[in-house]
């Protein structure tokens, strides 16, 4: 066959984090701006525009989870064993904020104010895991049997600065998304925050480029060898780009823009994390064609991914479709 | 393969952690389910019925199993 499949297999986990990142990522972000809406209606007009498509989004977790499993068995052992309790604390999280959906809305009155707290703390603490995993991960996990010697590999200050830096991104995509789905008052709120959240995540940006090269000299070679230099160099110029655009388009009657912007940041800082992940899927002890687990059970599981993934993206957009437009005041799917 | 040679390096302290964790999490999501059942029980049908509003073409739908609980159509629910 000519068929690469343990690539196809890292080609399809990467994209599953990718749509999970761009997707739960302002879900997660209109958690973490409840704090700076204190009303009632302004938080359920908050929560109905993403209520009826937020549990969608989080498929795209459960595939990447599962297909690590599938494909690279190895990488799943060694990922799950080192990071157990970040990643229980970020589903923790998750199911927390998850049943505050419901029970924001179904609650005796006196017990609401108790889930909103779930929903904004749940949504807090799932962010900041995922920043600090992705970090950990990066940094580079210990072999398999081997002791990390006594010391929590993801409790140390990139991985934590990492923490803070996803809840930033998460809340300039919730602000945005809500730019885009509310009017009024409360769209003019959003596009202020928007504002402040676009500085902070340029400084976040910054931080984090020139930190990475000095905490992992493997992916310093990585940026600042030679041709890859030249690939790279566009990257912080459309980051620039973006950034500007953002701003402007925050500017004049904001609509779809400032989120498509922030989706293009998004995207790019994403890229640069493949970039210096590639070619491992466990750095920099096993590369994607060492973990990957026997061609047959490959090649088995890509026909159900094939068979999944078009039915996942199809209904993911109609529904987007269908809850498309402006979510007003006492308008929601409950 | 035997078991033992599966079996992943974790320190007792993290799984007794990550256990104790799920212990609590279910304790108090499933204790705040039956609490909100034990509420909607305790309260009297002919106060607590909707008036029926909603419903196929129009914008509030019935879509989770929860929303049964709120938009029923007065009988059986």
């Amino acid at each position: 066959m000519g068929i690469d499949l343990p690539i196809v297999w890292a080609v399809i986990i990467l994209f599953a984090v990718m749509m999970y990142v761009v997707m739960d990522g302002f879900d997660l972000g209109i958690g973490l701006l409840f704090p700076f809406v204190r009303d009632r209606g302004g938080r359920d007009v908050m929560v109905n525009t993403v209520a009826p498509v937020w549990d969608g989004n989080e498929t795209w977790l459960v595939l990447g989870g599962a297909g690590l499993f599938a494909a690279f068995p190895a990488a799943y052992s060694i990922v799950l064993e080192a990071l157990s309790v970040p990643i229980v604390l970020m589903l923790v999280g998750l199911v927390f904020r998850g049943v505050a959906f419901e029970f924001r809305f179904k609650a005796p009155v006196a017990a609401r104010a108790r889930w909103d707290i779930a929903f904004c703390g749940g949504s807090a603490v799932a962010a900041f895991f995922q920043g600090i995993i992705l970090e950990a991960f990066l940094d580079g996990l210990a072999a398999p049997g081997k002791d990390a010697g006594g010391s929590v590999p993801w409790l140390s200050p990139f991985p934590l600065f990492t923490g803070l830096g996803l809840l930033v991104e998460y809340g300039l995509l919730g602000a945005t998304w809500l730019v885009m789905k509310t009017e009024g008052r409360l769209q003019m709120r959003f596009a202020g925050i928007s504002g402040l959240l676009s500085w902070a995540f340029l400084g976040v940006i910054a931080i984090v480029s020139v930190w990475t090269p000095f905490a992992h000299p493997r992916i310093a070679d990585r940026w600042f060898s030679y041709p890859n230099l030249l690939w790279f160099a566009p990257v912080p110029l459309l980051v620039g780009i973006a950034l500007r655009r953002l701003r402007v388009s925050l500017g004049r009657a904001p609509g779809a823009g400032p989120f498509l912007w922030t989706l293009l940041l998004v995207f790019l800082g994403y890229s640069g994390l493949g970039i210096s992940l590639w070619p491992f899927v466990v750095p920099p002890v096993l590369t994607i064609r060492d973990a990957a687990g026997p061609p047959q059970s490959l090649g088995f599981t890509l026909v159900g991914a094939l068979l999944v993934i078009p039915v996942i993206l199809t209904y993911t957009g109609w529904s987007y479709w269908v809850f498309r437009g402006k979510v007003r005041a006492g308008e929601g799917y409950h | 393969m035997r078991t033992s040679d599966a079996a992943s390096s974790h320190p007792a302290g993290q799984v007794a952690f990550t256990l104790g964790l799920f212990v609590a999490v279910y304790l108090m999501v499933f204790g705040a389910g039956t609490a909100y059942g034990l509420h909607l029980l305790a309260e009297d049908p002919a106060d607590s019925a909707p008036a029926p509003e909603g419903g196929a073409g129009q914008s509030s739908q019935a879509m989770r199993p929860l929303s049964a609980a709120q938009e029923g159509d007065g009988h059986g629910n």
